[in-house]
């Protein structure tokens, strides 16, 4: 079925509706799990859809998902290209917030069951979590426009956490009027909140520097505490995806697109169903860009009052913020590759790229890295499973030209919920995290079972590809000494 | 997380889809002192299952309300009329999972020997 390009690529060659080859990164031994999970399949289906460009991708922790493969990447041409809310989740912007600190993790060790306790009350998780604070349809209008710059006018946070979040922490094509009131309804009381399945804040150690120079410009060492949030849009975001793939069912028989899967419903990019699902998509993204700084705020809340530090001593600043849900409007070189067709390479195209389960990954240079960070590359922000590493990577040149700027976002899970749950009781599971040093703070022990470590792929074997093929390179990895568990 | 339906015909069918996604919400017990009638129109009975599902998706979310008895009154492959009883869910109960919503993913609805089938697909 794969063609072996090299030890790291593997092409799905062009057959039947397929208007491009598909293109996985993953290595051999990673490969009969995406095997397994039918991920060819949807590779191939995504590369039926009009207006795409160069390959159908997928990352190496690529899984099934809904229509499209979580870790799918595709990018239509703004012209005959199409959007589509399944290429993007219903967890729009779900993405991952690292701040730095002062700390050292041996310094915070001691404290962490008090510490784990503080930030479970300060940042409420769980299924259908509530937050504490409850917006109005105005307010969420503002939120919907201005994304994290909104939160911190309104006091959760710092005018430089801007700086160093993706965007600057929101989408200017945000049409605050799209999402329905449905939307808002969902998303009003869940400002600030993690919410449940692999939503979690991780209290981390940075335990290995890989590369000293690029670490020390994202301001992170050895020995050092940092702090890792991994949330989204909430039900509002998941509401603003219902609310369009019931209206790209009807655009997608209008203009005569043919589907494999009706997930993949879509509309032209020029079209005013594609039009209108972007704008609304923007807004849920600013929405998650709020909820990650609101969050962020009572984090340093939560430090200030357990371990009783000021703002100052306690530095937790942003390192980054990205999101793995989203369609961006960008500009690339038209990519090479042998099975591509050679007359448009090197010339620039402008594309929508979806990314389900991948994160943007821009090399040094690119203007829309961060000022602080344009000499070395963009931090790309992988988070492991529970229990597990993550690490932080840095955006190549090869990703710009062979993924549109795109790297892996995770793990990738293998196992299904049920399975992990029937395997392990959440209280057993807590305990042998424990005894492994990581404290874990949860109110859904079901939903504790389900996250399970094993139910996912190896972070680090996902991170090696990512590194080896070269569309991104390691900067430092971090293991986990507390989690909020949502 | 995947379910399959059946029903002798489409009102069953919804019923049970119902039935289905409380299961996996994890059987909430709430009063059923309070009435909803549903009323929804969708192009095929694909799209018309979606939809009846994520309303009692969005009742959940939205106004933590959680149907305990329901019925539909009427179904066809482009209309359904239900009712439900249900409550608010009680402070302190907590639901098994989240459900974001009932996809479109590999849906489809057909005849299995004297009875219809549904699979639906849920993201939770």
């Amino acid at each position: 079925m794969f063609r072996k390009i090299d030890d790291y690529r593997w092409e799905l060659p062009k057959t039947g509706q397929m208007r491009v080859p598909g293109l996985v990164y993953t290595s051999e031994k990673m490969l009969s799990k995406i095997e397994r999970e039918r991920v060819a399949e949807q590779v191939a289906n995504v590369a039926t859809l009009p207006g795409i460009v160069g390959y159908s991708l997928a990352m190496p922790d690529a899984h099934w998902g809904y229509g499209y493969p979580v870790g799918g990447v595709s990018a239509m041409e703004v012209g005959d290209g199409v959007i589509s809310p399944g290429g993007i989740g219903y967890d729009i912007s779900c993405g991952v917030r690292l701040l730095r600190s002062n700390l050292m993790a041996e310094d915070v060790r001691p404290h962490i069951p008090k510490l784990m306790d503080t930030l479970f009350h300060a940042v409420p998780s769980g299924v259908g979590s509530e937050g504490h604070i409850s917006l109005n349809k105005q307010e969420m209008q503002q939120v919907f426009k201005k994304g994290a710059r909104w939160a911190v006018e309104k006091g959760y946070g710092d005018r430089e956490d801007l700086e160093t979040i993706e965007d600057g922490g929101f989408l200017e094509g945000a049409d605050p009027t799209l999402p329905s009131p449905r939307s808002v309804e969902r998303g009003k009381n869940q400002l600030g909140t993690l919410g449940s399945g692999n939503h979690f804040l991780e209290i981390q150690e940075v335990d290995e520097i890989y590369d000293q120079k690029v670490a020390a410009v994202f301001g992170l060492f050895k020995g050092q505490m940092v702090v890792l949030i991994h949330t989204g849009s909430r039900g509002c975001g998941y509401q603003i995806c219902d609310d369009f793939l019931s209206v790209m069912q009807k655009a997608s028989q209008k203009y005569g697109i043919s589907l494999p899967d009706r997930q993949l419903c879509c509309a032209p990019l020029s079209s005013q169903e594609g039009k209108d699902y972007f704008a609304a998509m923007c807004a849920g993204a600013n929405f998650a860009r709020a909820n990650r700084q609101v969050i962020t705020h009572y984090t340093r809340e939560a430090f200030m009052k357990a371990l009783g530090k000021n703002p100052r001593e306690l530095g937790l600043g942003v390192v980054y913020d990205v999101c793995h849900n989203v369609g961006k409007m960008e500009e690339h070189e038209f990519p090479g590759g042998e099975a591509l067709s050679s007359f448009r390479k090197g010339k620039i195209v402008k594309v929508c790229v979806h990314r389900k389960g991948a994160t943007r990954a821009f090399p040094a240079g690119h203007p829309e890295v961060p000022a602080p960070y344009r000499s070395v590359g963009q931090p790309v922000l992988v988070p492991g499973s529970m229990g597990t590493y993550s690490y932080v990577l840095v955006g190549t040149n090869r990703a710009m030209k062979e993924t549109f700027g795109t790297c892996a976002h995770g793990a990738g899970r293998m196992m299904s919920r049920t399975q992990a749950s029937k395997q392990i009781e959440g209280h057993q599971l807590k305990d042998q995290l424990k005894t492994q040093g990581i404290e874990v703070r949860t109110g859904s022990y079901k939903g504790l079972a389900e996250e399970a470590p094993f139910a996912y792929k190896d972070v680090s074997e996902v991170v090696e590809v990512c590194h080896q093929a070269g569309i991104s390179r390691k900067v430092a990895r971090m293991k986990p000494m507390g989690v909020v568990k949502g | 997380m995947g379910l399959e339906f059946w029903g002798k015909d489409l009102e069953q069918l919804f019923e049970n889809a119902a039935r289905g996604l409380l299961a996996v919400y994890g059987n909430v017990s709430v009063s059923s002192n309070e009435k909803k009638v549903v009323l929804l129109k969708s192009g095929d009975p694909e799209s018309l299952m979606v939809s009846w599902l994520n309303e009692i998706i969005y009742l959940v979310s939205a106004q933590s309300w959680i149907p305990s008895q329901g019925k539909i009154l009427s179904a066809d492959t482009q209309t359904l009329k239900a009712e439900m009883y249900g409550g608010k869910i009680p402070g302190g109960v907590h639901l098994a999972r989240e459900v974001k919503a009932a996809t479109y993913h590999g849906l489809k609805i057909e005849r299995d020997g004297h009875r219809l089938k549904a699979k639906v697909i849920f993201d939770v």
